[in-house]
């Protein structure tokens, strides 16, 4: 059930009797800015932490537990040009306490998002833990190599702050830019609110109407922007690890929108998403170069992702390999059996959703940013549709676009 | 086969033990589509020694993790491949305790899959080659979690505590460890640890759970296991004293981390007694070392703790510890804000409640994802208190209690670690 509130404000109801939790989700959407997403990282820490009525941590702990361990969390997306702020709470449902619970959990929404303690020491504070939180990522050689290699390729583009802001974009941020970007937020961003659960319609529509006084928004939603590079961008770094990090990136030029991009699906899904996929096989199975590699699809870039954890002497190895099975894929070189079974755990992976409920908001939220009314259903009979030759042509439109090594630090200690 | 009422949690599971000894635990959630089965050994990482018909028998590190690997070999197809062409996701791992084979399906078709997943977990088919062959994967697996400076802070908390307690060892082994690993010792852990009277079928699904249970006697009926071998877990007498008090690893890192992990001794507790001590000191420790506490502003404002800080209680086989850890330059700073914090932990009536009320919430937040409960719920099983116990446990607990566990907690023994920039 989907109620327009206001100009660009939607109420999405979804009632669901699996869960003893009642998640909801307040999703506001504008561009992906640096400056922008730095300022809503250290935001989504302030507004979670503390608010004017619970004014400390020891406070907001008390309500928290008084409502049974409610959770509360504000997490950032990027979908194309497109960001989202979530500010998500999930609340015992009061069935199992004998008490109103949800009215409770529109209150506490209501206090933290719309009442923020937004002073010069909870900023700070904020600004302090994001930056953290990035040093804490970059400190993983893996995580590392992924934000690098997503820097690099995007530069010039949003693909390039889509994982996260940089440190620099984060200490530059000041208190007045927090107050700005939190009324831009606040009063003139796209809203979806999901609510999911064991919930009455009526009564979830009637709370949020008195709870919440809302705005109409002229912000558009859109998502779809051209990532064009012309060259493939080969960048190696040195760190002082025991296991080299490599992604790759590729072009595809197919976006979500299209129905060519469920041929996308299956065939990276036969690339490399599965351990049934041929990079597993080759590179792990049959020659134990990796413990881990696997590829995905980036359904609002039109790229496709490769990432694996290996020994450096033989990453010339594994890139040709890499590239050996993205070639059996445009040759049409691997078996029906192979094709089959990988087009059946895409399905699985996509049926599995349903029973996730931030899984199931996250689907919603994807269909109003696209405008589609797509359901789990019509996805998997348009993967069940997918052709061998399909999947083997679409795969020929990849562009190989960045390649990125992080080694072992040896006598090399230059960055090339 | 009997029926279990899960009342706090309105649940329903259904148990049965089979004649070859295999207990089987079924949880039905009709308004679910997705069904996790899972079967496991009670074979973790800390079986390396073990004692077996009255012998002590004793292994390389990191032999349960190896097993686990090869077992996904089968000699007739790939594992991977037959559980992808019915529509299923499957997957392994190995944790200190235990192993666990399992895999996700939102296919109705249940009995196909599990009857795949005990086949291939009660047939090993290996060869030196293969065996040969996974030593590089698990190496490069080692090296993986080696570079991660959590996983590697944890390693080092446990090396620098324990001088006997297998727990020094990292899951998987070590590299060296890993290549002195053979077939026939394989094949010897195999026998011993997979007999079907050590092991677990735990299926959570929204199908009909006694169509599930004569799926899974049906299978165990046509199959023959050689005679069961009597096992005890063989963990060496451990001192009270700690290997090293303190411990700096170079890592080139921005965050230094540090832990202070306090080595606890509790001997001759009953695992209901032992859950129950647990639980004790994590609340004693959230009630002060937590946002619970009016003082934890003033710490994060004064830089003693940032947003990494936490505190960690674990009581397992043969060993209890307590950890605090931050990410801090100064470890020594560390350590004696802990130390004098503890001085001034009080037992508050009212957070007592409250935290019960949390953990109550908790408990049944576990229970809306599939995957999650599957593990949970058979882990606590497995270790011996169900959560419906733990539930029971954690009402118990009471001020008396808990200022009996405070008065009577042994603080002397500890180890200071850190990981960071070269000092």
């Amino acid at each position: 059930m989907v109620i327009k509130l206001k100009e660009q404000v939607h109420l999405h109801i979804i009632r669901s009797d699996k869960f003893k939790f009642v998640t909801v989700s307040f999703n506001f959407y504008n561009d992906l800015i640096e400056e922008n997403h730095a300022a809503k990282a250290i935001l989504s820490n302030i507004l979670c932490d503390r608010c004017l009525k619970y004014s400390t941590k020891e406070s907001v702990s008390n309500l928290k537990d008084y409502l049974y361990g409610a959770k509360m969390s504000a997490t950032l997306s990027s979908y194309g040009k497109g960001f989202a702020f979530h500010f998500i709470t999930k609340v015992l449902n009061g069935s199992f306490t004998n008490t109103d619970n949800l009215l409770q959990q529109f209150q506490m929404i209501r206090e933290f998002l719309f009442h923020p303690l937004l002073t010069q020491e909870t900023f700070l504070e904020a600004k302090e833990f994001a930056i953290n939180y990035v040093r804490r990522r970059l400190d993983n050689p893996m995580s590392y190599a992924v934000d690098q290699a997503v820097r690099i390729m995007g530069q010039g583009y949003p693909f390039a702050y889509s994982i996260r802001a940089s440190i620099d974009a984060l200490k530059q941020v000041t208190f007045e830019q927090i107050q700005e970007v939190y009324q831009q937020m606040i009063e003139k961003e796209a809203l979806d609110i999901f609510v999911l659960g064991d919930v009455e319609e009526n009564y979830v529509k009637e709370t949020v109407s008195k709870l919440f006084v809302l705005n109409d928004r002229f912000q558009s939603i859109q998502s779809i922007y051209a990532l064009t590079k012309e060259q493939c961008i080969y960048k190696e770094e040195y760190k002082k690890i025991n296991q080299s990090s490599l992604v790759c990136i590729y072009d595809t030029n197919i976006l979500n929108t299209t129905e060519e991009y469920y041929q996308l699906l299956v065939a990276n899904a036969v690339f490399g998403q599965f351990a049934t996929s041929l990079l597993f096989d080759e590179i792990r199975e049959q020659r134990s170069l990796c413990y881990s590699i696997y590829s995905q699809v980036l359904p609002f870039e039109g790229l496709v992702f490769v990432s694996t954890g290996i020994d450096s002497k033989s990453s010339e190895e594994v890139l040709e390999l890499i590239d050996m099975c993205y070639q059996r894929i445009i040759h049409k070189e691997f078996s029906d059996t192979i094709f089959e079974n990988c087009k059946r755990s895409l399905m699985n992976t996509i049926c599995l959703q349903q029973d996730d409920a931030y899984s199931v908001i996250e689907f919603n939220y994807i269909n109003r940013i696209l405008n589609k009314e797509r359901g789990i259903p019509d996805i998997i009979e348009k993967i069940k549709r997918v052709t061998k030759e399909q999947a083997s042509k679409v795969f020929e439109a990849l562009k190989l676009k960045m390649v990125y090594l992080l080694k072992e630090e040896d006598n090399e200690t230059s960055n090339t | 086969m009997k029926q279990v009422i899960h009342e706090c949690f309105q649940e329903v599971s259904y148990h049965e033990t089979l004649d070859n000894g295999l207990r089987v635990i079924v949880f039905h959630k009709p308004n679910f589509q997705t069904s996790t089965c899972i079967f496991a050994t009670p074979y973790g990482a800390l079986d390396v020694c073990q004692m077996v018909n009255g012998n002590v028998v004793k292994h390389n590190p990191g032999i349960a993790h190896f097993l686990e690997h090869k077992l996904f070999e089968n000699e007739e197809n790939n594992v991977f491949n037959a559980f992808a062409s019915m529509g299923c996701e499957v997957n392994a791992f190995t944790s200190y305790n235990e192993t666990f084979y399992h895999f996700t399906t939102t296919s109705k078709e249940l009995e196909k899959p599990l009857y795949l997943l005990l086949d291939f977990v009660q047939n090993l088919v290996i060869d030196e080659e293969s065996v040969e062959k996974e030593k590089g994967i698990i190496i490069q697996e080692l090296r993986m979690y080696d570079q991660n400076p959590d996983f590697k802070l944890i390693k080092e908390v446990f090396s620098s505590l324990f001088s006997h307690h297998p727990l020094k060892y990292d899951i998987g082994g070590d590299e060296e460890s890993v290549k002195q690993i053979t077939l026939q010792e394989l094949e010897e852990c195999y026998k011993v640890n997979y007999h079907p009277s050590n092991m677990i079928v735990m299926v959570v699904t929204p199908n009909d759970p006694l169509e599930i249970i004569s799926s899974i006697k049906k299978n165990q009926a046509s199959k023959v296991f050689l005679s069961k071998k009597h096992i005890e877990p063989y963990i060496p007498l451990e001192p009270k004293e700690v290997v090293l008090k303190k411990k700096h690893v170079v890592m080139d890192i921005q965050s230094s981390k540090v832990a202070l992990v306090f080595k606890l001794h509790y001997k001759n507790l009953s695992l209901h007694e032992k859950a129950k001590y647990e639980w004790a000191i994590r609340i004693i420790m959230e009630m002060h070392f937590s946002t619970l506490n009016e003082e934890y502003q003033t710490w994060i404002d004064e830089k003693r703790i940032n947003d990494f800080f936490g505190t960690e209680i674990d009581f397992g086989k043969g060993y209890a510890l307590l950890m605090f850890f931050a990410e801090l330059e100064n470890a020594e700073d560390f350590k004696q804000f802990i130390m004098d914090e503890l001085k001034k932990i009080t037992i508050h009536d009212r957070l007592l409640t409250q935290l019960k009320n949390r953990y109550f919430g908790r408990f049944y937040g576990i229970f809306d994802d599939v995957e999650v409960m599957a593990v949970s719920y058979l882990r606590a099983y497995m270790q011996g208190v169900s959560y419906d116990e733990m539930i029971d446990i954690i009402h118990e607990i009471d001020i008396d209690f808990l200022k009996y566990v405070l008065e009577t907690l042994d603080l002397s023994h500890y180890s200071l670690v850190s990981v960071g920039k070269d000092k």
